[in-house]
């Protein structure tokens, strides 16, 4: 566990003198005292953007590895209750109607995020066959799937040379925008989340029980889920509101982090916002630093992700039950 | 209700959905602390719904359930839970938790919300271990065991939680001979040892093994509850399962056999 801490500190210090600036790749930290651009660029762009891409990656990783335990299934991520599709048709619907405002497709993002999940857990609760689980699982598909065709015909609405290059870029995902007053905005909620689910990690372990025993150990199985799967999200669409879409994170993280400190969530769920901050971190390092352009987020998250997540099942490292 | 009851029906009605016929009416029956009570009946008597009604699971349409004396729906989630665990009839466990991880989540109703199991909890957990005799088991990853180790550990997690009520879904109906015999064993020395058990079992010869009373279930409906003397007679089990029984007694022990004779 201390090394657990170690590594991610010693990633985002590092990561401050990792950029393009004033050569490719490394900042000597002298330069702090004696250039002034250097030290501006190291206070109001650098440290913003890395400690959003810290919070993104706890978060995602944090909301996965919660609804992983909820549902009782190692494949589903933080997106997939309509989530991410509502928040990618909320944007692009704003960028649509009002250009690229910034604000106008945070909040419009974060609107359409918390539509994708009340209207999913609104459809489940009008299903009347198979468990819980099921029915929220199923909802969730047919919500994405809704809102998903509607980001193709926003897609296909928008002006081929302004809108529809912001669309893709922000469905792409990246922190290159990100602000002192952005991260701000969104700081509090995140970390009222954040230590949510970090104090009823317990309680986790007891919720991803069948509802008979959760039930009979005493807990208050529908309202429990609720809380965590509402804290869960909020996260993830104030995240995705300022950082688009940066797939991957929430899905492979939680594995490692079981493989490294077992399915107990007393552990994992620290593990995984560990984990999961530091691997965002080092994307984003790569997404900034490699070319002289930006390269979007989301590209390297996955592209890395996806890359894990064959040599894990290539290594039988990753076990599912039956 | 007599004060000797731990537990107690009282004309219980309850259906899944409006619309839809009841799944159990009528259910009216007293058990006593201490005891071993065989819910008795055919596949879809309704055995698993007055588990759940017991447990507090599901809330009677009509008639009311008494636990210790005070009505269930009087108990916060929190005290319920530390009269009454549950062995259900499937336990899923969808990651590798090892075994102590898995019993130590019976502490669950004496830990506050936030709050984490400390070393007495777990001392409790490897005594419940000790109890049901699979204390070397404690490091072993739960899924990779056998069905019946597997038993073992889903009654120790339940043991942990300390509860005066233990209710179990077909304890036995997946196990061998072997195994069947060391689950009830080990339910009989918990009674002696002033645990209530209550367990739902299709198979006769099982219920009339251990149980001092039993619940004869069949539609839904109680059809006799008493003790096992007055009850496990093969008119009565001949109307709870709709076929011919007769009971032959080997070794003092009653065993309930189809009428037919195979030649």
């Amino acid at each position: 566990m201390a090394l657990l801490i170690a590594v991610p500190l010693a990633i985002i210090l590092l990561s401050l003198f990792i950029g393009r600036y004033p050569r490719p790749y490394w900042m000597s930290p002298g330069l702090l005292s004696s250039d002034l651009l250097a030290r501006s660029l190291v206070l109001n762009l650098r440290l913003p953007r890395l400690i959003t891409a810290f919070l993104l990656g706890t978060s995602l990783a944090a909301a996965g590895a919660v609804m992983q335990m909820l549902f009782r299934n190692p494949l589903v991520e933080p997106g997939f209750l309509g989530v991410t599709q509502g928040a990618a048709f909320g944007a692009g619907l704003a960028i649509l109607l009002a250009g690229s405002l910034p604000l106008a497709t945070q909040t419009s993002a974060i609107l359409f995020a918390f539509a994708g999940l009340v209207f999913s857990y609104l459809l489940a609760r009008r299903i009347h066959f198979g468990g819980w689980v099921l029915r929220l699982v199923l909802a969730g598909i047919a919500v994405s799937a809704l809102f998903s065709s509607a980001v193709g015909v926003l897609k296909y609405l928008a002006d081929p040379t302004s809108q529809l290059p912001a669309l893709v870029f922000w469905m792409l995902g990246g922190l290159y925008a990100v602000t002192w007053s952005d991260l701000l905005s969104i700081l509090p909620y995140v970390l009222i989340g954040l230590t949510f689910i970090f104090l009823m990690r317990w309680r986790l372990n007891v919720l991803s029980l069948s509802d008979e025993t959760a039930f009979s150990l005493g807990a208050s199985v529908e309202r429990e889920r609720l809380l965590l799967l509402v804290a869960a999200v909020a996260i993830t669409a104030l995240m995705v509101s300022i950082a688009g879409i940066v797939g991957w994170v929430g899905l492979i993280i939680p594995h490692i982090a079981r493989r490294i400190v077992g399915p107990n969530a007393a552990r994992s769920i620290p593990a995984s916002m560990l984990i999961g901050g530091s691997f965002v971190v080092l994307c984003d390092d790569i997404a900034r630093s490699l070319l002289a352009g930006e390269i979007p987020l989301g590209i390297i998250t996955s592209l890395l992700g996806a890359l894990v997540f064959i040599i894990m099942m290539a290594a039988n490292k990753l076990r599912v039950q039956r | 209700m007599s004060i000797e009851s731990i537990l107690s029906f009282h004309e219980v009605d309850y259906g899944y959905a409006k619309g839809l016929p009841d799944a159990v009416n009528h259910l009216d029956f007293e058990i006593p602390p201490a005891s071993i009570t065989a819910i008795l009946g055919p596949n879809g008597a309704g055995k698993t719904t007055l588990l759940h009604l017991a447990l507090g699971l599901f809330h009677p349409r009509s008639g009311e359930i008494q636990v210790g004396g005070k009505p269930i729906h009087s108990y916060s989630r929190r005290e319920l839970s530390h009269w009454i665990g549950l062995v259900p009839q499937n336990e899923y466990l969808p990651y590798e938790f090892s075994v102590l991880e898995y019993v130590i989540l019976g502490r669950s109703p004496y830990l506050g919300l936030l709050d984490m199991p400390d070393p007495e909890d777990i001392e409790i957990a490897r005594r419940a271990l000790k109890t049901v005799g699979i204390l070397h088991l404690a490091d072993r990853i739960v899924y990779e065991l056998s069905g019946g180790e597997i038993q073992m550990v889903v009654v120790a997690r339940a043991l942990a939680q300390q509860p005066r009520i233990l209710l179990l879904d077909e304890p036995t109906s997946h196990l061998d001979l072997s195994n069947k015999h060391t689950i009830l064993k080990m339910l009989h020395g918990l009674s002696s040892n002033g645990v209530t058990i209550i367990f739902s079992t299709h198979d006769p010869d099982a219920a009339s093994q251990i149980a001092d009373r039993l619940v004869l279930m069949r539609h839904g409906h109680v059809l006799d509850a008493g003790t096992t003397g007055d009850v496990f007679t093969p008119e009565k089990l001949t109307r709870t399962y709709g076929i011919p029984v007769k009971v032959v007694k080997v070794n003092g022990l009653k065993i309930a056999l189809h009428e037919e004779e195979y030649e």
